[in-house]
């Protein structure tokens, strides 16, 4: 007798081909026979969602039931005697298999699934071997393209529904539903338009024949052409586990890598398809000198000869600094900041290029979450603070949304409605500025609802000037609090140290560095002599003023990264570096869970990571820069000092406060250079609501001058009533919106003025 | 056996849409009488005594389906009319929407109070427009009149009754797809369990009762249970509507006693057409084995009719003459299911329309002996192992036409010069 592990729940007795089994209560007959090793065929059933039962593949016979059973549907209930292998019960599934290969074009040769399709593997296993079908095939106009990643080939459908119960219970976008009715049945989006979603990649992992395809890897290779490595995306401070596919020195595709704790088994689109970048033919292959005004290629030797005479030179001075981190892993940004506290002995280093600059006494808590991202499926209720969960950490809303479906209560507050508003309790909206008021009205209610709660406060309530009076007054409950605030390996670079006021060991350090503004501000007042950046861009996240000064006066700008960027432009020294997919080393997420990179590909030829280039300059300075750097999980940094909380409520009549909006797909470095993914990034507009447009006689999709303290922008506006009075949401990181012209730190509840 | 009218007694009366009228002819007296006299659980047991089973076509008691609701207070619950008749040669709930639409209202009235609901809905077939806008009608006048509402008649029972115009899908006469539909999505049938009066519609326990159910509810509880069983037979009790249509003389509804014969309902029908002769019927909707000839004395009622494994269904007897073309009716049926198969079950989805291509080219003189095997297979399939009711209906009509009517298949196969070659096998590529 096979005993599956015993807890205290009921047991219930069956026997299935023989074989006596106990299984919980609430075990599917189908789940059983997996346990017993018995292999049953399914399609419409994907064990992330409730059973379905519509494909009819995993029919067994039960005694005492006078038709065969669907095992996936069928609980096992006392006495139970199940037959699956025996002539009715393989007949029924023949049978089964027989039909839905009559409408199925048999396009293996050509199909990209084959090789890993389970209409294939179970055809070939399971059916009748022979067709009696000597009809019309069904056919359709192919291959129908749903928006710029997905692909879809309607005559290989088997209408599992899977793709359509992943829209609907897991996303919650409702990208995907069923058309038409009967064999003319086929999936499509709700409007005809393109799929709305920003997890649809994970539809074709779980599609089960090769109805949906990716149009980034489509007819790009076989599956077993492909070689897999296990590693990490560090593309958002979610670090999912993902798997490479590399053909012959590319990448094919990535993959989703099943990890229970942070991603389960999905991924959201700019994991399945943000990709692209790395083997982007503008990506830089040497090193580049300026010289005679012209950047021009250089050999390795001549560049970081040149970098490290500068350094040497510039040490006695101390006008030097570093900019940088986020794509960088841990251990790289540990050599960075040892690079210019050791060698240069400068502690002027910040990864905080465009993100809020707050130090250490006002910041109240550092970044991260106090609870394992697995855990959000099992909260009973949560609140949202100001946080556009799915733009900034898409799939922790994934595993929130479990929880909704188990009938978790989810509320936001915030300054403009997310896109997953429809999906929660409650969507309370209020103008930049009176945060404080929302939380002391609305929290002590929701934090004595029974069961785990948690709170998550985001960019609007982080990037704010009352942050730490929010933070200290959210302490008070006794609820995880997620400072759910990053880009990339944001906690990575701070745990490792590249913090002007933080060192490696996460302790404060008696001298602070100058933060990235301050060095800016610093250079353009009093010329510098040297700025490393790494992995940043400092000339489009900065007003143009600040960022032309500061780079005016500064003698010598080294940039290292993937694509000659708007800072590269105007360096001396431009140095190629290697991407996520070529790099070793680690990786820290939001949830502090640290995850492993590894190289997925092929290096390419003479270039080097960011890491081995700091460990040679440091060399060539004379310097052994030793990587010893352990990770410690320290506990949050909190500052003693009170901070003065701006409790006076707003109330000017005729007054607009700016709230920024990161976006998941936007016109980043990286994402810039993704063909596919960039098509996903949405036209940006200002939006403001009807009653405030009115106010400033604002026209929808007309063009407004946008004027804050610092300078003005032109922008395109969206009436939307999803945003609160007095407010204009203004997205970040796109081009056509520069709104870093607006503000060095993009705080949130700046005042802004509408020209027209 | 005479005609026996109970539900369609006051038909040809004039203004029995008006609810004075109904009021006038002893209408309205059962949901009086139960709300003052029978407690909600006496009335499920006494309708569970008449032995009242559905007339929607599967003919489950519905004492007992009203029995399997909770009774625990404090839950919602819901009662749906299902009103959604369009299986093919079912005529009855239309008649009496469309005549005495408050009858039903009674009903549900009844049914309502019975489980405890305070929200009902009566989700009526779209293509019915009068039916629709009657029922609409009638619900105005109940609810000025205080019949509906707070307080009706004086208790401290409460209810509102809301019409629902489906949408045009056969499926949504399935109970959990009808639920679907009145929720606002695809009519595709949910799985069971839960069944309905556990988790229904919105999640709550809810009965799904047929017109015809309810409205046989109001007689007996104006004229008690013992008066019902001893109607019909002993377990197929009561009167019960049957519809005849085809090659009769005089189609319609007539109402009789179950147990009645397939003979005496043509005859009352005016028989067969001057000069033709009776050849095949389908006595309970389309959904079910042909009756032939032979079978003209068998007794209409639920287990004579399951015996010769055939159904009562909704007793819609589809008559054909000596001048129908069986395989033009298998095929004419085939295709209806195929074209209202919802599409969520790989039988049905594509059974029937397998069936149908073959079909279609029997018909066109290319078919082979080994189709009529692949058809009986393929329907087997369908009966057996598919999701919900609709493909388990659709196999019957079509093996039992070929398993009576072989050798008129059998001509059509033998146009083709080459009967027991397999045709050319199709390849799907190179597509358009």
């Amino acid at each position: 007798m096979i005993i599956m592990e015993t807890k205290t729940e009921q047991m219930i007795n069956l026997t299935i081909d023989g074989i006596a089994i106990k299984v919980p209560k609430g075990t599917t007959v189908y789940n059983a026979c997996r346990k017993l090793g018995i292999e049953i065929p399914i399609f419409c059933y994907h064990d992330r969602m409730p059973p379905f039962g519509a494909c009819r593949q995993c029919l067994v016979e039960v005694e005492k039931m006078p038709k065969l059973q669907t095992s996936c549907t069928l609980e096992a209930t006392e006495g139970m005697v199940v037959n699956t292998q025996n002539k009715k019960s393989i007949e029924g599934r023949e049978g089964i298999l027989e039909l839905l290969l009559i409408n199925h074009p048999l396009d293996c040769p050509i199909c990209d699934r084959g090789g890993e399709c389970p209409l294939q593997d179970q055809a070939l296993k399971y059916g009748p071997g022979l067709s009696r079908f000597f009809e019309d095939k069904r056919r359709f106009f192919k291959p129908l393209p749903l928006g710029p990643v997905l692909m879809l080939d309607r005559e290989r459908c088997v209408v599992c529904a899977r793709c359509t119960r992943f829209s609907d219970l897991v996303s919650g976008d409702h990208a995907l539903e069923l058309l038409d009715r009967g064999f003319k049945t086929e999936v499509g989006t709700p409007d005809g338009g393109p799929a709305e979603s920003k997890f649809i990649g994970n539809t074709i992992m779980i599609c089960p024949v090769g109805a949906l395809t990716s149009r980034v890897y489509r007819f790009r290779a076989r599956p077993w052409d492909n070689e897999p490595t296990e590693s990490t995306c560090t593309l958002c401070p979610v670090g999912c586990s993902m798997i490479f596919d590399e053909r012959d020195g590319e990448i094919m595709r990535t993959r989703s890598c099943e990890n229970k704790s942070i991603n389960d088994i999905w991924l959201c689109d700019k994991g399945w398809f943000g990709y692209e970048f790395v083997d982007n033919p503008n990506r830089l292959q040497t090193p580049l000198i300026r010289r005679s005004g012209k950047l021009e290629p250089a050999s390795w030797e001549d560049a970081l000869n040149l970098i490290s005479s500068k350094l040497i030179h510039a040490k006695p001075g101390g006008k030097i600094g570093a900019l940088g981190g986020n794509p960088l892993t841990i251990e790289e940004n540990y050599l960075f900041q040892k690079l210019m506290r050791e060698v240069a002995g400068v502690n002027n280093v910040d990864h905080r290029v465009g993100m809020p600059i707050l130090s250490i006494d006002d910041e109240g808590l550092a970044p991260g979450m106090q609870m394992s991202i697995g855990d959000c499926e099992n909260l009973s209720f949560a609140v949202l603070l100001g946080l556009d969960l799915t733009e900034e950490f898409p799939v922790i809303w994934l595993r929130l949304k479990q929880a909704i479906n188990k009938g978790a209560k989810v509320i936001f507050i915030g300054h403009y409605a997310p896109e997953i508003a429809p999906q929660l309790s409650e969507t309370i909206l209020h103008s930049p500025g009176s945060e404080l008021d929302f939380i002391k009205q609305y929290i002590p209610q929701i934090s004595n609802l029974k069961g785990k709660g948690a709170i998550f406060v985001g960019r609007q309530y982080l990037a704010n000037k009352n942050r730490q009076s929010i933070l200290e007054e959210l302490s008070k409950y006794s609820l995880p609090l997620n400072i759910m605030e990053g880009r990339g390996n944001t906690l990575g670079a701070r745990a490792a140290g590249m913090h002007p006021e933080l060192g490696s060991d996460g302790q404060r350090l008696p001298h602070a560095g100058l933060n990235s503004i301050q060095m800016l501000e610093n250079a353009a007042r009093n010329g510098w002599d040297f700025l490393y950046v790494a992995g940043a861009n400092p000339a489009r996240k900065y007003p143009s003023k600040l960022w032309q000064e500061a780079r005016s006066k500064i003698k010598f700008l080294i940039v290292q990264d993937l694509f000659l960027t708007e800072t590269a432009q105007q360096a001396d020294v431009v140095l190629p570096t290697l991407s996520f997919v070529e790099k070793s080393g680690h990786f820290l997420n939001i949830s502090k869970q640290l995850q492993t990179l590894r190289p997925g590909k092929e290096l390419p030829a003479d270039i080097y990571s960011d890491g081995d280039i700091f460990v040679r300059i440091a060399k060539l300075c004379g310097h052994e820069l030793v990587q010893d750097f352990k990770y410690i999980n320290n506990p949050m940094t909190t500052s003693n000092k009170k901070q003065n909380a701006n409790e006076k409520s707003q109330t000017e009549e005729k007054t607009l406060y700016a709230t920024f909006a990161p976006s998941l797909f936007d016109n980043g470095v990286r994402m810039k250079h993704n063909p596919h993914v960039i098509k996903l990034a949405k036209e940006p507009f200002a939006r403001l609501n009807q009653k405030e447009a009115q106010k400033w006689g604002v026209q929808d999709g007309g063009t407004i001058k946008i004027k804050s303290a610092a300078n003005a922008i032109s922008v395109s506006v969206k009436i939307d009533n999803q945003v609160a009075d007095k407010t204009v949401v203004l997205p970040l990181g796109f081009d056509a919106i520069p709104v870093h012209e607006l503000d060095a730190n993009l705080m949130n509840g700046i005042k802004i003025v509408i020209e027209r | 056996m005479a005609e026996l009218r109970v539900l369609t007694t006051n038909f040809d009366k004039p203004g029995l849409k008006n609810i004075d009228t109904y009021e006038q002819l002893g209408g309205y007296k059962a949901i009086r009488k139960a709300l003052k006299q029978i407690k909600p659980p006496d009335l499920i047991e006494m309708v569970k005594q008449s032995g009242l089973r559905g007339r929607g076509g599967a003919g489950f008691s519905t004492g007992m389906k009203w029995g399997f609701v909770p009774k625990d207070p404090s839950l919602v619950k819901f009662v749906v009319c299902n009103a959604d008749e369009s299986e093919p040669g079912t005529f009855k709930d239309r008649l009496i929407i469309e005549k005495d639409p408050h009858q039903l209202i009674e009903g549900v009235m009844l049914a309502s109070y019975a489980i405890g609901a305070h929200q009902s809905f009566i989700y009526c077939r779209g293509e019915f427009y009068e039916g629709n806008a009657t029922l609409r009608q009638a619900v105005a006048q109940a609810k000025k009149k205080g019949y509906l509402g707070k307080n009706i008649f004086g208790s401290d029972y409460a209810l509102e009754i809301v019409i629902h115009p489906g949408a045009g899908a056969y499926i949504a006469g399935e109970e959990t797809a009808l639920l679907n539909s009145l929720e606002g999505y695809r009519a595709t049938p949910r799985l069971k369990p839960p069944f309905p009066a556990v988790e229904g519609l919105y999640r709550k326990p809810t009965v799904v009762n047929n017109v015809e159910t309810l409205c046989t509810v109001v007689h007996i509880v104006n004229h008690g249970a013992e008066w019902f069983q001893k109607i019909g037979k002993p377990k197929s009790t009561g009167s019960k509507i049957f519809q005849i249509s085809g090659h009769v003389q005089k189609p319609g509804c007539y109402e009789f006693p179950l147990g009645v014969t397939l003979r005496e309902v043509i005859d009352t029908a005016g028989g067969m057409l001057p000069g033709r002769k009776f050849k095949a019927c389908y006595p309970g909707g389309s959904s079910c084995a042909l009756l032939t000839e032979r079978d003209l004395d068998i007794t209409m009622d639920f287990e004579a009719l399951a015996a010769r494994k055939s159904a009562l269904g909704t007793a819609s007897i589809i008559v054909m003459d000596d001048s129908a073309d069986m395989v033009k009716v298998a095929h004419r049926l085939m295709q209806f299911y195929q074209n209202e198969s919802c599409g969520k079950c790989t039988p049905c989805r594509e059974g029937t329309r397998w069936t149908v291509q073959i079909l279609a080219r029997i018909e066109a003189g290319k078919g082979t002996f080994e189709d009529l095997k692949v058809i009986e297979d393929v329907c087997n399939g369908m009966e057996g192992n598919s999701f919900c009711p609709l493909a388990v209906g659709a196999a019957p009509p079509i093996v039992s036409a070929i398993r009576e009517f072989k050798n008129e298949f059998d001509a059509y196969i033998r146009k083709n010069p080459h009967p027991d070659r397999h045709p050319e096998m199709k390849i799907a590529y190179p597509y358009m």
